[in-house]
């Protein structure tokens, strides 16, 4: 299918400036949310890649600030139903929106869960030095922070070529996770001992998992904002972008 | 804050400075306008009042009580109770009588004629009157209330001045004694003057009446309405409602606004070329007069029909139209119910305006001396504005206070039609 | 422990990932209403119908079908010819002199500007409702026994008393105007007149009821009852409402239309008019980007 001119964005144009104030706070709040949520994914991994505790702790402080967001997030929101009843694009945009707060909220969540991971490792474990190990963690947060960031800008520009690809991708980091899972259970079979850390690890990377399902789940919902299908359960093989 | 704040006073202040002149030059007006009513008012009240002082007395005429004896051999001298012979009867003497009995010392022909003619001419047709009305008064004597001659009349009403030299009165002394001793005697009585609403025109004021003018008013009316009305709604319902708009009927709108500007002489003149010239018509009849102030008032009624349909609502229109009504069903059954008021209160007001008509009338005819009562529309007649008219011009100082009662009557109908008018149109005033 | 992804069938995943489109594309020439004009048995068919007011064209090429027992609902800016359009529907255009209809307009097989069809029948099967209530300046009776009458639709009066009642409940009123049937039409509040119009509309049996913006001279409770008639009128009448609220449209219609200078934009299912329509006129206009 041609490349069409791109569809004009949601942000601007409203007769009602009020309108496009509130949804123009409403999607700052969000990508603000995002980018929170991104670094404190990169730094929950970098944490427990660099046997840092500090980072970690750090993880865990800040949850409470975003969990404030995600409330004034929420407000905003049913103001911007309940006032402007809002139809058409307008309303697909802010149930996107809607949905990814609650998706990036669930990122933090998995973010706070590595942070814990780490911090519990290191501080009762000091010995626990095997950094090749936690190199798989970071082998799949890597990339789930990517696809995370891409779905934001995907989201930020209403771009639906950029959200493809990130539903697209989110197979890859599907395969990544089962290898992480297979090396880590050679780690197993060689000894035994090392189920407890083996155990975290698992958790570790199944948390950074996740973190790639949300955002592949932030970039589906914004192909339903920008064409009005609803792609969420589509088989990723059946995904015809352009 | 400082700014603002004296911005803000300025304003208050540039109002109040100009608010004494608004309020000065409204008072100015209203006092204008109030000033110009009374102006106004004050004119009609002293015509009022001017035509009222003259015109009060007319309604009672002086009789004289005498005592008349029905001399059989006069009236009825061969006992048949023929009417035809009664009627040839020499009532004449029968009137005399009475007065000469009462003063026998009047002697001399002149003498004896003027104490004749305290009473009317029309007395003796009184007694036939009575005579005929009960035959068996013959031969008895009777106290009968006599009309008296117009000249006695302004005597005892007061027009006469009794102190002025001789030669400038009507009356001379002898006559001034002779109804000075009957008056003592408290013979003279002012009655009701009901024969000025019953009787036709007449050469003696005494017994003038507008009866027949009267008629005359009503029938012309009558025809004026039973074809103006028709006519009239009909042609503003066509033109309203079913005309395209093109300029024919452009045309004719203009016409017709012109028509309600012509001269009232103008109808007088075709009326006389047409109808009685042309169509040979009977002069000075009501049919003529009204085919006459027809032509005048239709223009009056189908404006004011216009105007009357126009002010019925559109929604009313399409709401009949909308559930299926043909276009004479939505104007029959809705739009002329609701335009009825307004076309019948510009009706009215036409035909108060036909009544006070005179030019037109006179170009037909409706002038001539007519002393009976109209019967019919094809009786000749005449009009009320245009016996006003013709008393106005006649000599005797009688018809003076009569032509000021008869327009007394004619403004009071024209009053009762415009205030009918006006209570109707309140009464039927809708709220859409 | 990934997501599920529910493979959906084959079939249903021919469709394409669709953009809307239109973008900014003047609307003349040879444009194309989007979406589908036409249903499975309409009552009323429209086919190129274009409406001159003396030699400025009001509506340019509409074709569009009003489905039986449905209501489609008319939406536009002001101006658009949304009410013209729906005058043409029962004629009430021909009351303009200025006014010229030319096109195809079908009730039920039968061409409704036919030289040789009588219009005050076509009224009897196509009714209107107006902006502004206006019942006769008569009784509540009177009001709704009037197009019976003239229609000869009943032979008694115990039938016309029956016609009335029948009426007036299905209008909702009856029971609120059931003890004061000689009272005025006109001393009834606004939403009650707008049900007693209704109700003289539906007293002669029409097939099509056509309503113009008939909430906007109401008060929202008025205009609540209204909506809710419109929704049961449904069952038996064939509807087509002009309205200017955006809400309303969308809350008592199956269908809308979407006018815009005189042409048909796009015509869909209200739901899909209203989540995803497919042009940018249609889109912008009930965003509120312009109106």
């Amino acid at each position: 299918m041609p490349r069409e001119e791109s569809v004009s964005s949601t942000a601007e144009g409203h007769i009602l400036s009020r309108f496009d104030g509130d949804l123009g706070y409403f999607r700052s709040l969000v990508l603000e949310m995002g980018a929170r949520a991104q670094s404190q994914v990169e730094l929950a991994s970098d944490a427990l890649a660099s046997c840092d505790i500090s980072k970690a702790r750090k993880v865990i402080h800040d949850y409470r600030a975003i969990r404030d967001l995600d409330m004034e997030a929420q407000e905003a929101n049913t103001r911007l139903f309940a006032i402007h009843k809002p139809v058409a694009r307008d309303l697909r945009f802010v149930l996107t929106l809607s949905r990814a707060v609650y998706d990036l909220e669930r990122i933090n969540g998995e973010a706070v869960r590595l942070a814990d991971i780490a911090q519990g490792l290191y501080e009762n474990q000091p010995t626990v030095r095997d950094c090749a190990i936690f190199e798989d963690v970071q082998r799949i947060a890597v990339p789930a922070s990517r696809l995370l960031e891409r779905s934001m800008v995907a989201v930020a520009r209403e771009d639906l070529d950029l959200a493809v690809g990130v539903a697209l991708d989110g197979k890859d980091l599907e395969n990544l996770f089962r290898a992480a899972v297979r090396r880590l259970a050679t780690y197993l079979i060689e000894d035994p001992r090392n189920i407890g850390w083996v155990i975290d690890a698992t958790l570790g990377i199944k948390a950074m998992e996740r973190v790639g399902d949300h955002a592949c789940s932030i970039a589906r919902n914004l192909i339903f904002s920008v064409t009005g299908k609803d792609v969420r359960h589509v088989h990723t093989a059946s995904l015809h972008a352009t | 804050m400082n700014k603002p704040e004296n911005a803000r006073v300025r304003t208050i202040d540039k109002v109040k400075a100009s608010l004494e002149k608004r309020y000065a030059k409204e008072r100015r007006f209203r006092r204008l306008g109030l000033g110009a009513v009374l102006l106004g008012l004050s004119f009609v009240l002293v015509l009022f009042m001017d035509i009222t002082s003259k015109g009060y007395t007319a309604f009672v005429q002086t009789h004289i009580e005498l005592e008349v004896f029905f001399d059989p051999a006069l009236i009825d001298p061969d006992g048949t109770r023929d009417m035809d012979v009664i009627a040839r009867a020499d009532f004449r003497k029968i009137a005399r009588q009475p007065l000469r009995e009462k003063f026998p010392e009047v002697t001399g022909r002149r003498d004896k004629r003027a104490l004749d003619s305290i009473l009317s001419t029309g007395a003796p047709y009184q007694l036939l009157e009575m005579v005929r009305a009960d035959p068996d008064l013959i031969g008895t004597r009777q106290m009968v209330e006599l009309i008296a001659d117009d000249d006695i009349d302004m005597l005892v009403k007061g027009y006469i001045d009794r102190n002025a030299a001789a030669e400038d009165r009507r009356v001379n002394d002898s006559t001034i004694a002779w109804i000075e001793r009957l008056d003592s005697d408290g013979l003279i009585s002012l009655n009701f003057n009901t024969r000025f609403f019953t009787n036709g025109d007449s050469r003696e004021p005494e017994l003038a009446g507008i009866g027949g003018a009267a008629a005359g008013s009503f029938y012309t009316l009558l025809v004026t309405l039973a074809l103006s009305f028709p006519i009239g709604v009909a042609a503003a319902l066509y033109l309203e409602e079913f005309a395209p708009k093109n300029r024919w009927t452009d045309l004719i709108e203009v016409n017709i606004n012109n028509l309600a500007a012509v001269p009232s002489i103008v109808f007088g003149l075709l009326g006389l070329a047409m109808f009685i010239n042309l169509f040979g018509l009977p002069r000075s009849a009501p049919l003529v007069g009204g085919l006459v102030l027809t032509l005048m008032t239709l223009p009056t009624i189908i404006i004011a029909g216009r105007a009357a349909l126009k002010s019925v609502p559109p929604s009313i229109r399409e709401a009949a139209l909308g559930v299926g009504a043909s276009k004479m069903q939505t104007v029959f059954q809705h739009v002329v119910p609701l335009a009825m008021p307004g076309m019948l209160t510009g009706t009215i007001i036409g035909m108060a305006q036909a009544l006070g008509e005179t030019a037109p009338l006179l170009m037909i005819g409706m002038v001539a001396f007519i002393v009976d009562v109209p019967g019919g529309p094809l009786d000749p007649s005449t009009v009320l504005p245009v016996q006003v008219y013709l008393w106005a011009d006649s000599p005797e100082r009688a018809f003076v206070e009569r032509t000021s009662a008869a327009i007394m009557v004619l403004l009071a109908f024209l009053i009762a039609m415009n205030t009918f008018a006006v209570v109707m149109r309140r009464r039927f005033e809708r709220r859409w | 422990m990934t997501n599920p992804q529910t493979v959906i069938a084959e079939t249903e995943l021919a469709d394409q990932v669709v953009r809307p489109h239109g973008g900014a594309q003047a609307l003349e020439g040879g444009f194309q209403t989007v979406g589908d004009v036409r249903v499975a048995d309409p009552r009323m068919s429209c086919t190129g119908v274009d409406v001159y007011y003396a030699d400025k064209q009001a509506i340019k090429d509409v074709s569009l079908d009003v489905g039986k027992n449905q209501v489609v609902a008319m939406i536009g800016p002001s101006g658009c010819g949304k009410s013209t359009f729906l005058r043409c529907l029962n004629r009430m255009n021909d009351t303009i002199d200025a006014c010229r209809v030319t096109g195809e307009i079908k009730l039920d097989d039968q061409d409704i500007y036919d030289r040789r069809l009588d219009v005050v029948p076509l009224r009897a099967q196509v009714g209107m409702v107006f902006q502004k209530p206006n019942p006769f300046p008569k009784s509540i009776y009177d009001n709704v026994a009037y197009g019976p009458r003239i229609h000869g639709l009943v032979a008694s009066r115990t039938e016309l008393d029956e016609v009335v009642e029948i009426s007036l409940t299905k209008a909702g009123l009856w029971d609120e105007v059931k003890d004061r049937l000689e009272q005025p039409g006109t001393g009834l509040s606004g939403g009650q007149q707008q049900r007693l119009c209704i109700a003289r509309t539906i007293a002669v049996e029409p097939e099509v009821i056509l309503m113009d913006e008939p909430c906007s001279a109401l008060d929202p409770i008025a205009t609540a009852k209204v909506e809710e008639l419109i929704d049961e009128l449904r069952e038996n009448y064939t509807i087509a409402i002009v309205t200017h609220s955006m809400q309303q449209a969308a809350r008592v219609s199956q269908r809308t239309a979407y006018f815009h200078l005189g042409k048909l934009v796009e015509v869909g299912e209200t739901t899909q008019i209203f989540t995803n329509p497919r042009h940018k006129l249609t889109e912008d206009y009930i965003t509120g980007r312009f109106g």
